[in-house]
């Protein structure tokens, strides 16, 4: 269980500090006796160190912080680090009835000897199996005297700490805890996060709603296909009874206009035929008809039957004597039956 | 990169692994649970555009079975409109009797009967008549029979002077009667 409680502790504190937006110091000034150094803090190698006994110590510190100072155009953000003999770690029991703080308010007196009100001190997070803590103590008034030097010479310090650290403190003690907290940080992150949680809540509504829309459209096109009656039988054995009953339907109509009728027949026979011939006789059958009469030329009549563009054909079948001047025939011919189009 | 750059790492990564994990289990489910919708949503589709078309044909069907049972039952079809065989040709009979008469004529002989006919669903009943005409009408009389619905269609005509203006005529024809349908 307090495993569990430590993973959570370290995991939200440290994304409390990256959405936090307080300036993270890339850099650290750590403060000896004798010496400055400048440090890069991810790869903890120094980028200078200047001996304060030295006449041009000013000049060389100056010459560090003009160093970084290229890289960001204003004063440089650095964690102030307290010589080691200047923090005291020691490892206390809390009172698990107040606060870590409060705790160890209680005990700095018998810690230290000295007033609280001159200490800044701070406390790890993590406990061990006897349930202590360590507990970074260092005089108020060296923590504002490294700010101060800090800051006149150039850089801004946003924390301070110790250059020795125990494990308990993964990124050293936080001894100078009114800098820290009042270290105003970008609105950028906080602001990039408020919009990623608002972009996520809008597309969750989004998608949620276009889920529902989309079910709802499922439902209704599923309670519409069910509600669709289908057409009994077989549409194609309609087709085909339609088919027959409309050609059944048809029958007279097309057979009265593919059969040339009598009445035309004898219409184009009565305009064709020379204006002398008598007819006795007409037979028509099967496309064929008979013409008998009498005429004055059965050639006559003849050439004007293959005039016509019904009769085709015309034949002489019989001829014979009739009154005189005159020849009683019979005269045979084809109907076109395509001139009836 | 010192112990701190690498706990404030691994925090950042662990939080990018428990969002995407949380993405991941929304996300799976909701795209399964779009496809699976849209699925659905198709296949309705597709059965009421089935069955929408197949009403449509149909309706479609109908409308031009009305249509040929509207044309089939006019007189512009052709067809002797009676319901038997018989009726038929006394119908025909009857019209052929009346234009004799109509046009002067006499009716010597009218003999019908039906038989089998050209097309499914349709009776053909053949006639032989014999009569006599005037000349000058014999025209009015063929048009009459032939043109005038129920078409007389005409297979064998003679016609012989029988005096100056008589003509005797003979003919076979036969005119349709269409069968009554289960359409």
């Amino acid at each position: 269980m307090a495993g569990q409680r430590g993973f959570f502790s370290w995991w939200f504190g440290e994304l409390r500090e990256i959405f936090s937006g307080r300036p993270v110091p890339v850099h650290a000034l750590a403060l000896s006796d004798r010496e400055v150094a400048l440090l890069e803090k991810g790869v903890d190698t120094p980028i200078g160190v200047v001996d304060i006994e030295s006449e041009d110590w000013r000049e060389q510190i100056e010459g560090l912080r003009s160093r970084i100072l290229r890289r960001r155009g204003k004063n440089p953000i650095v964690e102030v680090q307290l010589p080691s003999e200047q923090v005291m770690f020691a490892k206390i029991v809390l009172t698990p009835e107040l606060k870590p703080r409060e705790a160890v308010l209680y005990q700095l007196r018998d810690l230290t000897g000295q007033d609280p009100e001159g200490l800044a001190f701070d406390v790890a997070s993590k406990l061990d199996a006897e349930g202590r803590t360590v507990v970074a103590i260092a005089p108020s008034s060296s923590v504002e005297e490294a700010t101060r030097y800090a800051e006149d010479w150039g850089f801004e310090p946003v924390r301070v700490t110790s250059i020795e650290t125990p494990k308990a403190f993964r990124r050293g003690p936080e001894l100078d805890t009114e800098r820290t907290t009042s270290a105003r940080g970008s609105v950028l992150p906080k602001l990039a996060v408020a919009l990623g949680v608002i972009a996520i809540c809008l597309i969750a509504a989004a998608a949620g709603r276009a889920l529902s829309l989309r079910t709802d459209l499922a439902r209704q096109a599923e309670v519409a296909a069910a509600a669709v009656e289908p057409v009994e039988g077989s549409l194609q054995d309609r087709q085909i009874a339609l088919a027959e009953f409309a050609s059944a339907a048809a029958t007279a109509t097309d057979f009265r206009d593919v059969t040339m009728p009598v009445w035309r027949i004898l219409a184009e026979a009565a305009s064709t035929i020379p204006s002398d011939v008598v007819l006795t006789g007409f037979d028509y059958k099967a496309g064929q008809v008979i013409l008998r009469g009498s005429t004055k030329s059965t050639v006559a009549l003849e050439e004007a039957l293959d005039q016509s563009p019904i009769f085709s054909a015309p034949t002489l079948a019989n001829t014979s004597r009739g009154r005189p001047g005159r020849a009683n025939f019979v005269m045979e011919a084809t109907i076109d039956e395509r001139s009836i189009r | 990169m010192n112990s701190g750059g690498r706990s404030r790492a691994a925090a950042m990564a662990l939080l990018i692994g428990v969002v995407a994990i949380l993405g991941a289990v929304v996300v799976v489910p909701t795209a399964l649970h779009w496809s699976k919708t849209g699925r659905i949503i198709v296949e309705a589709r597709q059965k009421t555009q089935r069955a929408d078309k197949r009403t449509e044909e149909a309706q479609s069907l109908a409308d031009s079975k009305g249509a040929w049972k509207n044309f089939a039952a006019e007189q512009r079809a052709g067809f002797v409109l009676s319901s038997t065989d018989e009726e038929g040709i006394t119908q025909t009979s009857v019209r052929v009797a009346d234009l004799f008469a109509k046009f002067n004529g006499t009716l010597n002989s009218l003999n019908g009967e039906a038989t089998e006919g050209p097309r499914a669903g349709v009776r053909r009943l053949n006639f032989e008549s014999s009569g006599t005409l005037p000349r000058e009408n014999l025209a009015s009389f063929l048009t009459a029979l032939e043109s005038e619905p129920a078409f007389l269609i005409i297979s064998d005509f003679k016609a012989r002077t029988r005096s100056a203006n008589q003509l005797s005529i003979s003919f076979a024809a036969a005119t349709f009667r269409l069968l009554e349908s289960d359409l």
